[in-house]
């Protein structure tokens, strides 16, 4: 019955993938018609085609299918269904090195890079280092306690962006609350060039892991007993999924949700196998977080509202829905 | 079965939820009733400034050695900075307010919950808007009035609305559409701020001539998408810097980066400026030199 079902979920992701990549760079305050877009380069309508909406449409993708996997790969690593790409305060540290180019006055551009994204990288690093080395040192590679002490981190981080927020003058809060909101607003592909090959390599290794992923779901000993090296593959794990969240957030702030349902709703749908999950994460995560992107930018007219305030909004009851419907079915 | 228990349960919490929030309404509606003018305090002024603005207006008033504290913000006049210092606007520090002994505290509306703590303690508080040219002349003349400075108050009013009256007789040679930004990162076109509806930079704009393109909007000062600047094509785009930026250097700046937009009307005429000044972001004595300002560039604009 599941396997039959299989072949049709994956057929219809890929249905919804392809019509959200069709549809969502027409949709928008300007309207683009067919002839606009193979028409003559420098003309207003190309440009917003071309250099704002399809660059738009590529980041989304990339960074809703980067967030599904991070938060797939920290919940089968922590057999935890409450992890998010977030948990381990990956998106505190970036949001804290933001705050901080924000204070220091650092906004916009030095030697030619952008510096807020810099700045996220840099405060993003700095979490994973600072966990990774006490993993190694301190506490030990135990899941529990690398829970535990990326949750002491992710709030030791809060409070310092709070203290900056505290501190900082009513504009450059401003500012940085609306960076925590998380954005796909670019001009060009600068920030999807950003997640992409991190992307590219997290796919990879992922993959590549896909049967020790499923040992490790259904317990260490088990895994350990089967041959699959659990320390060196947690330890990679943690530095892959990281790396995922770690780009995308400095690329579109700490877009929240899509890490922690993608991969449940892929589970509800595909079942538990992590080579049909990956698959399912790339092919929904992306197009979720474009579809809500496409419904912020349209939604009130004036203004464009950023993703992280309807991800929830849309993707809470209808993962609602599916779980209900589920259980129902179940019973 | 099981569905029906479900909703029962569900139904009661949200009961209490609407019903605790109906209370809260009730008794923020009721307070609403309570504003009236505060009684003017008696023996030697000892005034705290909670906002840029009115300390620029106590100062000009003449009230500078009657100030004892202001805002961390508050860089207007010089001698301003010289004062005690009681945080901002989000980060108050009552304590250093209490120390200080005032007997009046002007402020922003914004500052409600503030200001009933300090109302709580017997201090004198004198809210005053900010928002709209007529919000500037009503806080001057308020001030003034509470603090026994009426003339001077007067005065001041009346320097601004003829410096108003004489930017109405100015028309420039065209009515402008116009773009204001408040904020935008250097060499950046994302998060960036124009001024909306209802504020005084809005009303400056259509007092000489011209019609701001986001006059239309749903915030006061709206962060504006480049879609959406496209949409409003504006014809001239004002940037407003702070003080100690050079508006030579800025003004190229800007040309430089609007220009990667195709098919921006002010982008491709070479309509782009940038004003440098704290004074163009307070709404307080100085928006005279505002207007004045403002009056120049667009006599200037072909």
């Amino acid at each position: 019955m599941r396997i039959r079902n299989t072949g049709r979920t994956l057929a219809l992701l890929l249905l919804f993938f392809v019509t959200v990549l069709l549809v969502a760079p027409f949709l928008g305050r300007e309207a683009i018609r067919f002839s606009d877009i193979f028409g003559t380069e420098g003309t207003t309508r190309f440009f917003i085609f071309w250099t704002l909406r399809v660059p738009r449409l590529v980041l989304g993708l990339l960074a809703g299918a980067s967030l599904a996997l991070a938060g797939l790969t920290f919940q089968t690593l922590f057999r935890n269904p409450l992890a998010t790409p977030f948990t381990l305060g990956v998106s505190s540290g970036a949001a804290f090195g933001v705050a901080a180019a924000v204070l220091l006055g650092l906004e916009g551009y030095l030697l030619g890079l952008e510096v807020t994204p810099v700045f996220a990288l840099a405060g993003a690093g700095l979490v994973v280092y600072i966990l990774y080395r006490l993993a190694r040192t301190g506490v030990g590679l135990s899941t529990l306690h690398l829970l535990l002490a990326g949750v002491a981190l992710s709030y030791f981080f809060s409070s310092l962006l709070l203290f900056a927020q505290y501190m900082a003058d009513f504009t450059q809060t401003f500012r940085m609350v609306h960076w925590l909101m998380g954005r796909l607003e670019t001009i060009g592909y600068g920030p999807a060039l950003m997640i992409l090959p991190a992307f590219i390599f997290g796919v990879l290794i992922l993959a590549a892991n896909r049967r020790e992923l499923d040992l490790l779901l259904t317990g260490e000993e088990i895994a350990r007993s089967r041959g699959v090296p659990v320390d060196r593959l947690r330890k990679n794990l943690y530095l892959v999924a990281s790396l995922l969240t770690a780009t995308t957030v400095a690329a579109c702030g700490p877009i929240g949700f899509v890490g922690l349902v993608v991969p449940h709703i892929v589970r509800l749908l595909l079942g538990v196998t992590h080579g049909r999950l990956i698959v399912g994460c790339v092919l929904l995560g992306g197009p979720f977080l474009v579809a809500c992107d496409a419904i912020a930018r349209n939604v009130v007219p004036e203004t464009e509202l950023p993703v992280g305030i309807v991800t929830a909004l849309l993707g809470g009851p209808f993962f609602l829905w599916l779980l209900v419907k589920r259980q129902k079915g179940e019973a | 079965m099981k569905e029906l228990l479900l909703t029962r349960r569900c139904w009661s919490p949200l009961v209490s939820v609407a019903a605790t929030v109906g209370v809260i309404v009730l008794l923020l509606a009721g307070c609403e009733g309570a504003k009236e003018a505060p009684p003017i305090p008696e023996g030697a002024l000892r005034i705290l400034s909670l906002s840029p603005n009115t300390t620029e207006i106590l100062f000009r008033l003449g009230l500078g050695d009657e100030v004892v504290g202001v805002t961390d913000f508050c860089r207007y006049p010089p001698e301003a900075l010289e004062k005690a210092k009681v945080g901002g606007l989000l980060n108050p520090n009552l304590e250093a307010m209490f120390a200080l002994e005032p007997n009046l505290v002007v402020l922003l509306p914004a500052h409600e919950v503030l200001a009933r703590k300090l109302q709580s303690q017997k201090i004198a508080v004198l809210a005053v808007p900010n928002d709209t040219m007529a919000d500037v002349l009503e806080s001057i003349e308020s001030i003034g009035r509470i603090a026994g400075r009426s003339e001077r108050a007067a005065a001041l009013a009346d320097s601004i609305r003829s410096a108003i009256e004489s930017a109405k007789k100015m028309k420039p040679t065209q009515p402008w559409r116009v773009m204001i930004v408040v904020d935008r990162p250097r060499r950046g076109l994302a998060g960036i701020f124009v001024a909306g509806p209802g504020t005084y930079l809005d009303e400056v704009v259509q007092l000489i001539g011209g019609t701001n393109v986001f006059g239309q909007s749903l915030a006061r000062y709206p962060e504006a998408g480049i879609e959406e600047i496209l949409f409003r094509n504006p014809q001239v785009i004002i940037e407003l810097r702070p003080s100690g930026v050079d508006p030579v250097e800025a003004t190229e700046e800007a040309r430089i980066v609007w220009r990667r937009i195709p098919g921006l009307s002010a982008a491709e005429s070479g309509r782009i400026y940038a004003l440098a000044g704290d004074h163009l972001v307070v709404p307080g004595p100085r928006i005279g030199r505002t207007i004045e300002e403002f009056s120049a560039l667009f006599g200037e604009i072909r």
